[in-house]
């Protein structure tokens, strides 16, 4: 038997780390940790509670004259693209209600635009249900995007098997996990509309499903996309609450209270960990933007084998 | 030999490291205000036919407001303006109501502010966007108490033709068209059916004595009202009465 000789270190990785590849389906190849690209980016924007806003607020709004608009929007987030290869489109709900488009149009145009814009996913507001269970059912084959969200139970309505409990993306490498939680409909949303979905308490249904994605499933970030709203005087559950209460999230893209937040905002999760919790207003007034950077831990073992972090 | 034992040393900690092979080191954030920049022509094609075909409606010019109306506070200015609507239709459409109806309206429901100057078709759409209808409810003078508490705790509920005191955000000396509240008494509200089956939290109007739907929604009467209006040479003007009082 011959033994192996590689002429130096380096080699030696690449040798091992293609088989390793080959053998796990572990997707960094071998020349991608030779070269000296050691970080990876990925940019997340963000929208939540569009509220049918298609074109800009008109010219005499009090507040918020000429400032929105799809078309302004899809303009930006192509620049966006052609400036990173990997981005991420999300949105947190209430992508329904608010404008004549959606009273003669009931989220055609919406989710038509939505999809020209290369959406990833969405998860359910309480007013994408305005028009009811069916008319979400009616509308979707105008989406190419995902329906995300835990905590509703759809099987007595026309959306079972229709709303993903979480998904995967798989962007240079990186695998990031998307789920979705909403607002207790009851008391919100007339009964007739919602009919039989049922309400499961989304700090449980959130956390079951970001440890299911984070230690099973192996993500490396894991994004709640919540439509339950960002605090509340009372013990209403918020996104803070289950931020403070969460595992294996490592962010919430939050809506429902119209929230503008200048900037994400740092919470400690039930383990003493980090988690971001943004919010974009409403209406398309802004886009939101969070962009990681993950490094590859096994280059650092073979760059900076005497400066690791560990 | 001696040298592969010592790469494979490396490879087990390269192995183990595999598992978790990337870690977050950093993130940034920002957001744009999307307030001016070009727009893109495909999305700009898309929504044209379907602007064209409403724009004609939505356009139509049939009021003009002297300044802003706003939802701010205990008593506002576009409430009320919704509520003098509310009782213009029970005036024209139930006149047996007329002088009797109290109007309840939510906080939530109405979506924006009302712009100084024309209002539109599509202006009084985006103020209230839900299909929702007029309904007028017959209630007990407890039921009224329990609106009103509600109304003291959360600020969610707009009413006119009561007035009364906060204590505390506790509701006391209520007054209905001028006359004490009677817990005996039956009351007549205008609201919608968004209201009267429990939204919003509205469950004191959900066994009502009495309902009857008027298959008006509540957009189409404020659009009516602007019409009136301006058949009348009047303009939507801010109003308040201060019919309710709060303590300090």
């Amino acid at each position: 038997m011959g033994e192996l000789q590689f002429q130096n270190r380096r080699d030696f990785l690449k040798y091992f780390l293609g088989s390793a590849a080959v053998l796990s389906g572990f997707t960094v190849g071998a020349n991608e940790i030779v070269n000296e690209k050691k970080v990876k980016k990925l940019v997340i924007l963000y929208t939540n509670d569009q509220h049918s806003r298609i074109e800009p607020f008109p010219e005499n709004d009090p507040k918020y004259a000429g400032q929105g608009g799809f078309s302004r929007r899809a303009a930006f987030i192509k620049q966006l693209r052609k400036e990173n290869e990997n981005v991420l489109l999300l949105d947190a709900g209430d992508i329904f209600q608010g404008t004549p488009y959606f009273n003669f149009y009931k989220g055609e145009l919406e989710y038509k635009l939505m999809s020209q814009m290369g959406y990833d996913a969405v998860t359910l507001g309480n007013h994408d249900f305005d028009l009811g269970v069916e008319n979400i059912v009616t509308q979707m084959p105008h989406a190419n995007f995902s329906f995300i969200n835990c905590n509703y139970n759809f099987s007595d309505t026309a959306l079972t098997g229709k709303i993903l409990p979480y998904k995967i993306f798989k962007k240079n490498g990186i695998k990031i996990g998307v789920l979705g939680v909403g607002i207790e409909l009851e008391g919100l949303v007339e009964k007739k509309l919602f009919s039989s979905i049922k309400y499961n308490n989304p700090l449980d249904c959130a956390n079951n499903t970001a440890h299911h994605l984070k230690n099973n499933l192996q993500c490396d970030y894991v994004i709640c996309l919540s439509h339950l709203g960002y605090k509340y005087d009372s013990k209403k559950v918020s996104d803070i609450i289950l931020a403070e209460q969460s595992k294996n999230i490592d962010l919430v893209i939050g809506g429902h209270t119209h929230t503008f937040l200048n900037e994400p905002v740092k919470h400690t999760n039930s383990e003493g960990k980090e988690v971001l919790i943004t919010q974009v207003g409403w209406a398309g007034i802004w886009l939101g933007k969070i962009e990681l950077f993950f490094s590859d831990t096994n280059k650092k073992v073979f760059h900076n084998p005497n400066n690791q972090k560990i | 030999m001696k040298r592969f034992l010592k790469y494979s040393v490396v490879l087990l900690i390269l192995l183990s490291a595999c598992k978790q092979s990337l870690k977050l080191s950093h993130t940034e954030h920002s957001h744009y205000e999307l307030k001016s920049g070009r727009e893109d022509s495909l999305t700009s094609a898309t929504i044209s036919p379907y602007k064209n075909k409403i724009d004609a409606q939505m356009n139509e010019v049939i009021a003009m407001c002297d300044s802003t109306l706003t939802k701010d506070g205990y008593e506002s200015t576009l409430a009320n303006f919704v509520m003098q609507a509310m009782d213009h239709f029970v005036a024209e459409k139930s006149p047996n109501y007329q002088g009797k109806s109290i109007a309840i309206v939510n906080r939530g429901g109405l979506r924006i502010n009302l712009p100084k100057g024309e209002i539109s078709v599509r202006t009084i759409y985006e103020l209230m966007p839900f299909d929702n209808n007029i309904v007028i409810l017959t209630i007990s003078g407890k039921a009224l108490k329990e609106a009103l508490v509600s109304f003291g705790e959360n600020g969610k509920l707009f009413s006119n033709n009561i007035a009364f005191y906060l204590d505390k955000k506790n509701p006391i000396n209520i007054q209905v068209f001028g006359k004490d509240w009677n817990e005996n008494e039956n009351y007549i509200i205008i609201t919608t059916d968004y209201l009267a089956n429990g939204g919003d939290n509205c469950f004191f109007f959900e066994n009502p004595l009495k309902s009857e739907s008027t298959g008006v929604k509540l957009r189409d009467a404020i659009i009516d009202y602007c019409k009136y209006l301006t058949n009348l040479n009047k303009r939507i003007v801010p109003y308040k009465n201060g019919r309710i009082t709060v303590s300090k």
